[in-house]
């Protein structure tokens, strides 16, 4: 079965195909992170070896979030790309609608990032690189919005956000690199070292399984605003009117 | 291709020379600022030496957010910027003009004012050589990346609040290089090479890419 | 259960964790359900009047 995808980067197919998808991605969504939180909750020891205790378990929401925020960054840079290259309305969409979800990610990874610093290392917040480079993530999000909520004109504000975004991308390695190494022959951080070597399994599967619910629940999340997104900027086209909700 | 560059750097500084305040104002900006932190913190020299590579820094980046503002709205306003860009030659090259007027009339004061950074923060005489070229090397790129923000933000009611919004972050690398310089050169035994090649190697990257940026990001604002 | 929520006495820290990140995620689709809703109230309402001018008009 040949699958034509450029049909679907019309608005008026793509609203009805996501329509059909955003439940499945739900109930994906719902049963990935409630079967990860188990496997993180319920079959995991009380206190791992290396004298963590159960505070530890904040991991599997804290990971996903950060995660989560990353990567909705790439995906909105991605579809920023596409439209600036193609000219494509849809992708300028998608774009804007990651943004949103992409910050909202973001902020729960702060917070929670936060309360397991305190816990773990006994500081709410420390300015090593990884935690600033993300805070710095945050705030280049909240620029992305802010310049398309300024700007009124639709495709003046489509492109400069994607223009942004791209501008982001570029820079965000440049400060992780300048705030872990400011003395260019010396690298230095307090973040905790990447922690997949030696971790138990259902740890490690409790993590992943729930990253893998939250990326369902962006998808879910992301075509529902893009599918509002056309509704308000179609409103006018027959094929809107024509719609069994609009009648 | 060079002549258009010659013409336009020649216009803005004509044009700059006719309103003189705007020149003056980012400079007694950046000497305000430097004088309130002694004030907020603490004046003795321990501090003052503690605190000076970062301030100094910090100082040159609000100083050159507010002065992005007027890179482009003069002649977007009077309609001349989008005459620029229907003309033949590359926008990139007149925009590379436009920068580098700007940077001479508000980047290079304050090269040229930091020994009284060092009057006032009590640093040594050699201090404030790196320090003034550390400046030198990094105003430009504040210039230069800056100005892509000052395209994209380009006529927007709430511009120049969002304009620094957007800015600052871009200039993290330089801040943390170009303070890191100055206090290298107060520590014993620390060498400020590194820091002074990683500041040019950022002037050449942005000299290469942000004027090609900002034409884009006007192109963008000005459809 | 009671371990359970008191998690080695770090229940607060947990649960809190848990509860911002599910009401986060909670609040955006139910923000957007509702937005949904209002744009097509106001599609309707436009298509309402324009019936209305046609008939006017004919």
């Amino acid at each position: 079965m040949k699958i034509n995808w450029f049909k679907y980067a019309a608005p008026m197919n793509f609203y009805s195909l996501s329509g059909k998808l955003i439940p499945l991605f739900w109930v994906a969504a719902i049963a990935l992170t409630l079967i990860g939180l188990y496997l993180g909750f319920f079959t995991t020891p009380n206190e791992l070896g290396n004298g963590m205790k159960e505070y530890y378990k904040i991991i599997y929401v804290h990971v996903a979030t950060v995660w989560m925020a990353m990567w909705l960054y790439g995906m909105m840079v991605f579809w920023a790309l596409i439209g600036l290259i193609f000219n494509t309305r849809l992708s300028y969409m998608m774009a804007s609608a990651t943004a949103i979800t992409g910050t909202l990610m973001t902020f729960a990874g702060l917070v929670t990032g936060a309360i397991w610093g305190k816990t773990s290392w006994g500081t709410w917040w420390d300015w090593d690189p990884r935690m600033t480079t993300y805070l710095i993530l945050f705030f280049v999000y909240i620029g992305y919005i802010s310049l398309q909520a300024s700007i009124d004109d639709t495709r003046r504000s489509d492109k400069a956000s994607a223009f942004l975004s791209v501008v982001g991308l570029a820079i965000v390695p440049v400060i992780y690199y300048s705030i872990n190494c400011p003395d260019p022959d010396q690298c230095a951080s307090l973040h905790q070292e990447s922690s997949f070597k030696g971790v138990e399994s259902n740890i490690l599967k409790g993590m992943l399984i729930t990253t893998l619910g939250f990326w369902m629940y962006s998808f879910a999340v992301i075509m529902m605003r893009t599918r509002n997104v056309i509704l308000k900027r179609e409103q006018k086209t027959s094929w809107v009117s024509k719609l069994k909700e609009v009648s | 291709m060079f002549s258009a560059f010659w013409i336009i750097l020649k216009r803005d500084l004509l044009l700059a020379l006719r309103r003189r305040n705007e020149v003056f104002t980012v400079l007694f900006f950046f000497i305000v600022v430097i004088s309130l932190f002694p004030m907020g913190i603490g004046s003795e020299e321990k501090i003052l030496t503690k605190i000076a590579s970062g301030v100094v820094w910090i100082a040159a980046l609000l100083a050159s957010t507010l002065a992005l503002e007027r890179l482009f709205s003069n002649d977007y306003e009077d309609g001349t910027l989008e005459q620029l860009a229907l003309v033949p030659q590359s926008l990139s090259i007149m925009v590379f003009a436009k920068i580098v007027a700007h940077w001479l009339l508000t980047g290079l004061p304050l090269v040229l004012i930091a020994p009284l950074v060092g009057l006032f923060y009590q640093l040594p005489m050699d201090t404030v050589g790196t320090m003034m070229l550390a400046l030198l090397l990094g105003t430009p790129v504040l210039s230069m990346i800056g100005a892509i923000g000052a395209a994209l933000t380009l006529g927007l009611r709430g511009g120049g609040v969002l304009l620094s919004f957007l800015v600052l972050p871009l200039y993290i690398p330089v801040l943390i290089y170009g303070s890191g310089a100055i206090s290298a050169s107060m520590a014993e035994g620390l060498s400020v090479q590194p820091y002074l090649l990683l500041l040019l190697a950022f002037m050449i990257l942005s000299v290469i890419f942000a004027p090609w940026a900002t034409a884009s990001a006007l192109k963008i604002s000005l459809e | 259960m009671a371990d359970f929520l008191h998690m080695g006495g770090y229940g607060a820290y947990v649960w809190s964790s848990m509860g911002i990140v599910f009401f986060l995620l909670l609040l955006e689709p139910l923000l957007l359900v509702m937005q949904r809703k209002s744009i097509i109230k106001d599609i309707k309402r436009i298509k309402r009047m324009e019936q209305r001018t046609k008939s006017h008009n004919k």
